[in-house]
């Protein structure tokens, strides 16, 4: 037995600094490398009986396993919360949603009808609202925050690329409610007094889509506010993963003669698409999720929109604003927390999706981001 | 990356006119994105300046409707409670969870966890106040029935930062140097020993990061207050039951944006001013804080 072992640390003494790096896991129940170095020594000194060798390893391992043992236990119980938070979340959405996803079944999806006094539920005016707010904030936010996110990277002087990009790092912290204080104070009446009208008298007399009353308030500024709010985040991400691309590929881009624009738009950009999904992924999860500053600008009327102009409804606000009523009928809050639900099982797949497509570009770093506020 | 400026000649028109105006549009799409979010704060100081003072920091909100004079203090103090509820539950509960990713990585159990854990990263706010709701809050049903009480908000503002924290702690532990850990395992020290005493310490900083990234991300949160908490014009006697909700700066501003009143929405910037700057102050230090620690790892 104790033959082998010698062997084995001389073959790794002689590969010297040649020895690929040790990457086993730290919890990896090692022998104590003391004992082998001891188990060594007496190998070298005398041959030893089989027993000695034995002893000695049980005594040590027997000491040290209890504590390593309780150890290893007393922290999987932290892990353990960390499934207990899931189990509550998931729980208390589906338990208090229970009869409603009875009563209502699949049609709940798309039945448009929301009458709690018939106790006729339906979450197609929400979903409806929610996408539109959605789609028109991605449809704000894409293309600024990619192209910020190449200038951040590529184009902005050396001497100002720290400073701006933190300054685009921080911005991303400023609160929700704040964004909604500012819709109302600054962008409602902007929308109100110039925007809208414009729409309305260039756009909307062809297409109906953009024309309406000129009210302020309603899906365009919640999803322009929203997309303003996104920016930063679909921006930072997708320069953590601009700035990934090797430099290889950029010379090579260069020698073969293109110029920097080039380079930048038809070599790095194609490079790096999987990370520009990933965080653009990662905005529709924060944009669906948002509530206050959507709660304060959409209008908060049960209508599904047909213009750009018209005020709506999202999961979300619906729920900030009027869960507190609801609670009294069981059914109407059920209705109400199915429509969590939604919005939950939607969170979680967009936000796996995105997760899954970034780590594997970026090797396991990836700094969090809550959804709404 | 360091690049030699190109010589241009030789190129067609086409080429060097496309170089110019694709560049360009980055610039103008990057002043395009900052620009709001600058005049955020513009506007905030531009509408709310005529309450800014240090009194309006200092001074309790009085007048009809309340908040019409005075300032904001009740939101401070409240802001304050709710960080500190949720960090006494969320900063042991997310380090040892932290510390379990961090020691066990290899396993299932501990796969699981993270996907866990990084999925309630992306669970809406709205539902944590609805989770909280149902858990802390109401008085029918199963449930602690604390009332909208500011200990259900801050523990439900804890809930949302114990994902933010395990995940912060577990990075900074694995930023420790392998050698180190492998140096003290080969040294004969127990792995409760090499946690404690070297990769705690290495560590602290990061997971001291982590826990402010928690604070910053609660902070501002206003949707789950709606659900546990509301709002509190005064400062409570006791954080459960009935009379236990507390103030706070993002509900303040929510109440008072929401009022049919000019003076009230002076307020309310002026207090979205307050919340973006002790924000970014915070953000700032927690900038700073993870700079210097990363330079003190360079050199180490």
């Amino acid at each position: 037995m104790a033959a082998p072992e010698h062997e084995q640390g001389d073959s790794l003494l002689s590969q010297g600094d040649h020895r690929p790096p040790v990457v086993a896991p730290l919890s990896f129940l090692a022998p104590d490398p003391d004992e082998t170095l001891e188990e060594q020594a007496l190998a070298r000194s005398a041959p030893p009986t089989e027993t000695t060798l034995k002893n000695l390893r049980r005594a040590s391992h027997s000491q040290i396993l209890r504590s390593e043992r309780l150890f290893h236990l007393t922290l999987r119980l932290g892990g353990l919360f960390i499934l207990l938070l899931f189990a509550i979340v998931l729980g208390v959405s589906v338990v208090e949603a229970w009869p409603s996803i009875e009563k209502f079944g699949w049609s709940f999806l798309w039945t448009s009808t929301w009458n709690p006094h018939r106790h006729i539920f339906g979450a197609w005016t929400y979903l409806v609202g929610t996408f539109w707010v959605t789609g028109i904030a991605l449809i704000f936010a894409i293309p600024i925050a990619i192209l910020s996110a190449l200038f951040l990277s590529d184009y902005a002087p050396k001497w100002l690329v720290g400073g701006v990009s933190t300054l685009m790092e921080m911005l991303a912290g400023i609160p929700s409610i704040v964004f909604g204080a500012f819709g109302i104070i600054f962008v409602v009446p902007l929308m109100r007094d110039h925007v809208e009208p414009f729409l309305a008298n260039t756009l909307g007399r062809h297409f109906d889509f953009f024309s309406g009353d000129a009210m302020g308030y309603g899906i365009l500024s919640a999803g322009l506010v929203v997309g303003i709010m996104v920016i930063p985040l679909v921006a930072t991400v997708t320069r953590d993963s601009l700035v990934m691309v090797p430099r290889e590929t950029v010379e090579a881009a260069y020698a073969l003669g293109s110029t920097k624009a080039e380079m930048v738009y038809f070599v790095k950009l194609p490079a790096v698409v999987p990370g520009i999904i990933g965080s653009v992924i990662l905005g529709f999860g924060r944009a669906l999720g948002e509530t206050m500053a959507v709660l304060l600008l959409i209008g908060n009327q049960a209508s599904v929109p047909t213009s750009i102009q018209d005020v709506g409804y999202t999961i979300s606000s619906l729920l900030a604003n009027t869960f507190t009523y609801a609670v009294i009928d069981p059914l109407f809050s059920a209705a109400e927390i199915e429509l969590g639900l939604i919005l939950l099982v939607i969170s979680l797949v967009v936000n796996t999706l995105g997760r899954e497509l970034l780590l594997k570009l970026m090797g396991g770093r990836l700094a969090g981001s809550v959804g709404g506020g | 990356m360091a690049e030699a400026r190109l010589p241009e000649k030789g190129l067609s028109y086409y080429r060097q006119i496309r170089n110019i105006v694709l560049g360009s549009i980055t610039g103008l799409a990057f002043l395009v994105a900052v620009t709001p979010l600058l005049a955020i704060i513009y506007v905030a100081y531009d509408r709310g300046k005529e309450a800014l003072s240090l009194s309006f920091v200092t001074t309790m909100p009085s007048g009809f409707p309340v908040g019409i004079e005075g300032g904001i203090l009740n939101g401070i103090a409240g802001s304050l409670i709710l960080i500190v509820l949720a960090s006494l539950l969320s900063v042991p509960v997310g380090v040892w969870a932290g510390l379990y990713l961090w020691d066990q990585s290899h396993t299932r159990l501990a796969g699981v966890t993270r996907l866990l854990s990084d999925l309630l990263l992306g669970v809406p706010s709205v539902i944590w106040g609805v989770v909280g709701f149902y858990v802390f809050s109401t008085n029918t049903g199963w449930g602690l029935h604390w009332g909208f009480s500011g200990l259900a908000a801050g523990l439900t503002l804890g809930f949302i930062m114990i994902p933010i924290v395990t995940r912060v702690t577990e990075q900074a532990l694995r930023d420790v140097p392998r050698s180190y850990i492998e140096g003290a395992l080969a040294l004969g020290a127990t792995r409760f020993q090499v946690m404690r005493d070297l990769a705690i310490p290495a560590a602290i900083t990061g997971i001291g990061t982590g826990i402010l990234l928690g604070v910053l991300n609660v902070l501002g949160q206003t949707a789950p207050l709606v659900f546990t908490n509301y709002y509190n014009t005064g400062i409570p006697h006791s954080l459960v039951g009935s009379n236990g909700s507390v103030g706070d700066l993002a509900m303040q501003i929510f109440i008072y944006i929401h009022e049919p009143s000019k003076a009230l929405h002076v307020k309310a910037m002026a207090a979205a001013l307050v919340l973006t700057v002790i924000v970014l102050l915070l953000d700032m230090g927690i900038r700073l804080l993870s700079w210097g620690s990363r330079k003190y790892a360079r050199k180490g």
